[in-house]
């Protein structure tokens, strides 16, 4: 008698364990009617769209801290010291726009095509709801930088909700959290953000994926059925090939533009200087909206209009009893497309052409007279440096950019170069040059030009420090904050010119 | 039945603290959201007869846990060189909250979101606001300004004020 039981063939270690292949089957070989399309690879492209802001989202939540002390500094910090903070903070930020315009692509097709018609009518009803989490979404994320743009318009955002009847003022206070625009807002706001509304997509999602597949592909219209049996093939490999090329497609669109058009971050929020309130694009048409209703019937375009047309969408399915799909046999939905989204368009078209801007806030607090300009001044030598010397030496005069290849190079803002060049040598340097690599700028520029070039590369020793008023004494070097360099290393006469340069400086202002 | 009973239990044992926990706003201990008191804006001599000027006060706002000062700005103008000859304005837009500019150009306050304009008063004259600009109550004490800041509701032709 063998002691070795007979095992069947059961697919191997994996399989029979963990069940995959039976899984992977079960997801991938659906069987689409009328075979695989282009035209239906957008709820793909949605899915794929949101899974990447949520891999933005949590990589930008681990060096965001949602606080008003905090939020601005960190998100600064994303951009400016993390690296590729700037492009994953742009790919999430952008990631938002692009979600909305498959959204609008994904609703209108999906109208267009019929596909809410019986017995589809809540998978589009949990689409009109995503719709709905996305631009909360949208609006709960804006406020997160913490900056100017986002004060205002959570502030003109918070002002709409509150003009909702009877429960206005309570939902206000609600989602702000305090008496104010506040810590309580960003933390209740990352809150919606970072959880409860992520959680509600990817619920609603999951729901809408099962009755799409409970119900099959909505099939073209034009095609008849033996004709659709005839091109009927599995999800997998066709439509899967042409949702991965088009999300690929679509990935490497968004990395070029979020390469060239990194996220927008203004000055930190400051609630007692003017700004003005913008939305974002996808907000324009309501921001547009509003300039039309006026006093004392400002509820129509805050909240009546905008309920209305979200109901109307939500339960356009109910609404319209018409079972043919072809859109030539459905003028009353038709119009109906045409005139939404003209609307729409025309709006958000007509804000952003007319949107007028104040060149600057029209403050009215006086200002000092300018002060006539000297000679040194009228040479505009922070524009000589530019032209002429930054390329190398860097805006801030580091010379950290090219260091890698020209090790040479001088640090201006080292307190220690500072003091081991005195004037004249740095005079004698610009007109003369220092092979192999520092041209002389004798033959170009005038002697009052090198001077001025002089002083202005002795400015930037002077540590950064917020600007003062210049009928204050300038304070002991001693005092001075020394972010960069310890002045207290520095000897006498570095301190001397360096005083020369901040009255210089500090003149010239 | 009784499966559903005990699930419906315990739901609302997680549900009744958390809904509590949400409505904490409502329910806030610490008191007022910021001290309602007169604060200095500047000495009045400072700002020149005529013309509408944008100045600032700290308050010191309580949100939760968070005391802070908070800068705040108020437009004022002074008609005349009489301590009673000044007006102080919010800037905040009583229509959607956003923050007025004077413009000298136009003399008029004119809201940058949505396009409402106030007279040189501060009195409503077109666009979506439902009401005129908002007074501040001030008053000066040796020659110092004192503003007492205050938000109001909204979106409603009453001025009413926000209890912080």
């Amino acid at each position: 008698m063998s002691t070795t039981p007979q095992q069947p063939d059961d697919g191997g270690f994996w399989e029979s364990r963990t069940g995959w292949r039976r899984l992977k089957e079960s997801l991938l070989l659906e069987p689409l009617v009328g075979g695989s399309r282009w035209a239906s690879v957008f709820g793909s492209l949605l899915l794929f769209m949101f899974l990447l802001q949520v891999i933005t989202g949590i990589l930008l939540t681990m060096n965001y801290a949602p606080s008003v002390e905090t939020a601005w500094k960190s998100v600064s910090f994303i951009d400016r010291e993390v690296p590729f903070g700037r492009f994953i903070r742009a790919l999430h930020y952008w990631g938002a726009s692009a979600m909305i315009v498959l959204l609008l692509v994904h609703i209108i097709q999906t109208f267009v095509w019929g596909a809410y018609k019986r017995p589809r009518e809540l998978t589009w009803m949990l689409g009109v709801l995503l719709l709905f989490c996305t631009l909360g979404l949208a609006f709960s994320g804006y406020v997160l930088p913490w900056d100017e743009a986002a004060y205002w318009a959570t502030k003109v955002g918070l002002g709409i909700v509150a003009t909702v009847p009877l429960v206005g003022d309570y939902l206000r206070t609600l989602l702000q959290g305090g008496p104010d625009l506040g810590n309580l807002t960003l933390t209740r706001f990352f809150t919606l953000h970072a959880f409860v509304l992520p959680i509600a997509v990817a619920l609603l999602a999951v729901v809408h994926l099962y009755l799409f597949r409970l119900h099959g592909v909505t099939p073209p219209w034009w095609k008849s059925p033996a004709q659709l049996e005839a091109a009927k093939e599995p999800f997998w490999p066709g439509q899967a090939w042409k949702d991965t090329v088009a999300a690929l497609l679509l990935m490497l669109a968004l990395a070029v533009w979020c390469y060239y058009w990194p996220a927008p971050l203004r000055a930190e929020a400051d609630p007692a200087k003017p700004y003005e309130a913008r939305p974002e694009w996808y907000f324009m048409s309501l921001f547009q909206l509003l300039k039309y209703f006026p006093s004392g019937y400002e509820v129509f375009g805050t909240f009546v209009l905008p309920s209305l047309f979200f109901l109307l969408l939500f339960f356009w399915p109910l609404l319209d009893r018409n079972p043919a799909r072809n859109p030539r046999q459905r003028p009353v939905a038709m119009s109906l497309l045409t005139l939404g989204s003209t609307g729409l368009v025309s709006l958000t078209v007509f804000a952003i052409t007319t949107d007028t801007r104040m060149r600057e806030p029209a403050t009215t607090v006086p200002r000092p007279p300018p002060v006539a300009a000297g000679a040194h001044q009228k040479l505009q030598v922070a524009k000589l440096f530019s032209q002429n010397c930054a390329a190398c030496h860097g805006d801030d005069g580091t010379g950290g950019t090219v260091r890698a290849g020209m090790p040479s190079i001088p640090d201006f803002a080292s307190l220690p170069w500072q003091a081991s060049h005195s004037d004249t040598a740095i005079e004698h340097l610009i007109q003369k040059g220092k092979p192999p690599l520092m041209p002389a700028f004798g033959e170009k520029l005038s002697q009052e030009q090198i001077r001025g070039l002089t002083l202005f590369i002795r400015a930037f020793g002077i540590p950064a420090r917020p600007a003062q008023a210049p009928a204050k004494p300038a304070p002991a070097v001693d005092a001075l904050p020394t972010s960069r360099h310890d002045a207290r290393a520095a000897p006498l006469a570095v301190r001397s010119s360096e005083e020369d340069a901040r009255s210089l400086l500090l003149s010239t202002k | 039945m009784a499966t559903s009973a005990v699930v419906v239990l315990m739901g609302a044992c997680v549900a009744a603290p958390a809904v509590g926990y949400i409505l904490a706003p409502f329910f806030r201990r610490r008191g007022k959201g910021f001290e309602a008191g007169f604060e200095d804006v500047g000495a009045v001599d400072d700002v020149p007869i005529g013309a509408w000027h944008l100045l600032s006060l700290e308050l010191i706002e309580q949100n939760g846990w968070d005391k802070r000062r908070v800068t705040q700005s108020v437009w004022i103008r002074r008609r005349g060189p009489a301590d009673s000859d000044i007006d102080v304005l919010s800037p905040i837009c009583p229509h959607l909250c956003c923050h007025l500019n004077w413009r000298p150009d136009a003399s008029k306050f004119i809201c940058p979101c949505h396009g409402g304009t106030f007279n040189s008063d501060g009195n409503y004259l077109s666009g979506p606001p439902p009401r005129s600009m908002d007074p501040l109550e001030h008053r000066v004490e040796s020659g110092r300004l004192l503003v007492r800041w205050q938000d109001f509701k909204n979106g409603v032709p009453e001025r009413i004020p926000v209890l912080a």
